[in-house]
């Protein structure tokens, strides 16, 4: 029984660490376009309420 | 800790604080600060939800817990990651809540419900979260003062520290900074956690790990259902208290709400769970290797066995890149939990007690204010709160105080027309009392979960059929109007 709850926990260790670098990878490539469109919109939003507001 | 570590750790702390400090100027409107505007991506959110949720704290209960109990706690990890994919697939719960364009979780309950109900909620939440906050800044500051090599009389003067430094971008930027600090606070946990866990597996090896637990913990290190601290009640218990955890805690909803739609509501609770498989996982494993290189025999603290062993195992520069990490960790966590909780008091209590409309400005200057009282207060109850136990379990207990009552009344009001003002009442006030016997009946934490959910329930369904309300859950708004806020 050990040696079956031992292969299984080693899959998952391994899966999970696997899983942790592929998405931090891709959040690294893809999180800064995102926040580059975060300020863009912020910076819309802004202007429109300084145009409003004149 | 070398020269080369302290600058590692310097830069990172200064470079994050001055990009935290120069995005204040995009925030104009109250939305903007506590709900960044509502412009949130699919992996900016990711990132941002991930590392809120993930602190110095993450990896002390979860390195205690597989120092404790071996490999039987890796099955805390699965729920974890099964129930944020199921709610990630299926959008439950958290798409319906940003569809209805919220701020904060008790604003449901004065849609739904009743302005009583909300600031009832509102109590509960600040209360218990405060208390859960609370314990972090003396843990955390404890954890770098061992690997750090700082002596223990400068306790306080680190927590102090650690708290100005998030207090500081939080306050002036919100969400904002809250979002971009996020995002490289997460590049450096993810760096400095993936470098770590290679190093211990090259140090300790996985067979060494496996023998050490197999030799200290038996059978019980490896099956969760037999090991005495684990077992069915406790799995039972976890898939319940994670449900409500990742669907209406307020740090977590707050990136739903942030996000743009409720598609990428979806999409950021389906990435993060693959990341909260490994938040579980890898600190479990450190917990687990710990073990192996002190031994139950070396009487080791469970709490501390884990920094102690870092700071003998991590060589110059690696130990600086690893504590950059934590402290960005740990700075993350403060933010998007100040901002969590403190914007609960400030919009969900004070508001609608002040009875008079205050206006952007008035509002701004609230939420600020509510940020930095609350970290005054954690401050102190870091400094005069002795743990019962288990650093886990009291967390799950504190943040168990409205999580049952909260989530069964959310839930009931989302999907059950008949769900009623009486039965919201009545769900909230027995959660806390079921969550209050861990600490004034000496339950295990387990059964006072499971207390606090089964009353929570039952007071739902009794107020509602006694005095149903039969009213509709509130129309959502369409998912491609949601920008205004």
């Amino acid at each position: 029984m050990i040696v079956s709850w031992e292969l299984f926990w080693t899959a998952v260790f391994f899966a999970s660490l696997a899983i942790f670098v592929t998405i931090s990878l891709l959040i690294s490539w893809r999180g800064f376009r995102d926040l580059r469109e975060l300020f863009a919109r912020l910076r819309g939003i802004q202007g429109r309420s300084d145009q409003a507001g004149s | 800790m070398e020269v080369l570590d302290w600058l590692i750790v310097a830069f990172s702390l200064g470079g994050t604080l001055v990009i935290g400090y120069g995005v204040r100027k995009y925030v104009g409107r109250l939305s903007d600060y506590l709900v960044a505007g509502r412009g949130l991506g699919v992996y900016a959110g990711t990132a941002s939800l991930v590392s809120t949720e993930i602190g110095i704290i993450t990896y002390l209960y979860y390195a205690e817990l597989g120092f404790v109990t071996g490999f039987s706690c890796f099955i805390a990890g699965l729920i974890v990651a099964l129930v944020a994919f199921a709610v990630g697939r299926t959008g439950f719960v958290v798409a319906r809540l940003r569809a209805l364009q919220l701020m904060t979780i008790p604003q449901y309950f004065e849609v739904r419900y009743s302005r009583g109900v909300r600031v009832l909620a509102g109590v509960l939440m600040a209360t218990g979260g405060a208390l859960n906050l609370g314990i972090f800044p003396r843990l955390e500051a404890s954890f770098l003062n061992i690997v750090m090599g700082i002596p223990e009389e400068y306790l306080v003067a680190t927590m102090a520290l650690l708290l100005i430094i998030g207090l500081i971008y939080t306050a002036l930027g919100g969400m904002v900074s809250v979002i971009v600090t996020n995002y490289i606070q997460y590049l450096l946990l993810a760096l400095g956690t993936v470098t770590v866990t290679f190093v211990m597996l090259g140090a300790v090896g996985w067979s060494g790990i496996t023998s050490a637990v197999e030799e200290q913990l038996g059978r019980d290190g490896f099956n969760p259902l037999t090991h005495p601290d684990l077992g069915p009640v406790f799995i039972l218990w976890q898939l319940l208290i994670w449900t409500a955890l990742m669907t209406v805690w307020q740090s977590v909803a707050m990136r739903a709400f942030a996000a743009r739609d409720t598609r990428t509501v979806k999409k950021i609770f389906t990435l993060t769970s693959g990341l909260f498989l490994g938040r579980a996982i890898i600190p479990m494993f450190w917990g687990a290797a710990a073990l192996a290189f002190f031994g139950v025999a070396s009487k080791a603290d469970p709490l501390s066995a884990m920094p102690r062993m870092l700071s003998s195992l991590l060589p110059s520069g690696l130990l600086g890149l690893m504590l950059a990490g934590m402290l960005a960790a740990s700075l993350s966590t403060y933010s998007g939990y100040l901002l969590g909780w403190s914007s609960i008091i400030s919009q969900d209590i004070l508001k609608p007690l002040i009875r008079r409309p205050l206006g952007e400005k008035g509002s701004l200057r609230l939420s600020r204010g509510c940020v930095v009282g609350l970290a005054v207060f954690i401050l102190f109850w870091g400094l005069i709160y002795e743990l019962p136990g288990s650093a886990y379990f009291y967390l799950q207990v504190t943040g168990n105080l409205f999580l049952a009552g909260t989530f069964v009344a959310i839930a009931a009001g989302l999907y059950w027309d008949r769900a009623s003002v009486l039965g919201a009442y009545l769900a909230l006030i027995l959660s806390a009392a079921g969550s209050l016997g861990f600490f004034f009946l000496n339950l295990s934490a387990s059964a006072a979960g499971f207390g606090a959910w089964g009353l929570s329930v039952l007071g739902m369904l009794l107020g509602s059929l006694l005095r149903p309300s039969w009213q509709p859950s509130p129309v959502a708004e369409p998912a491609q109007r949601s920008s205004a806020p």
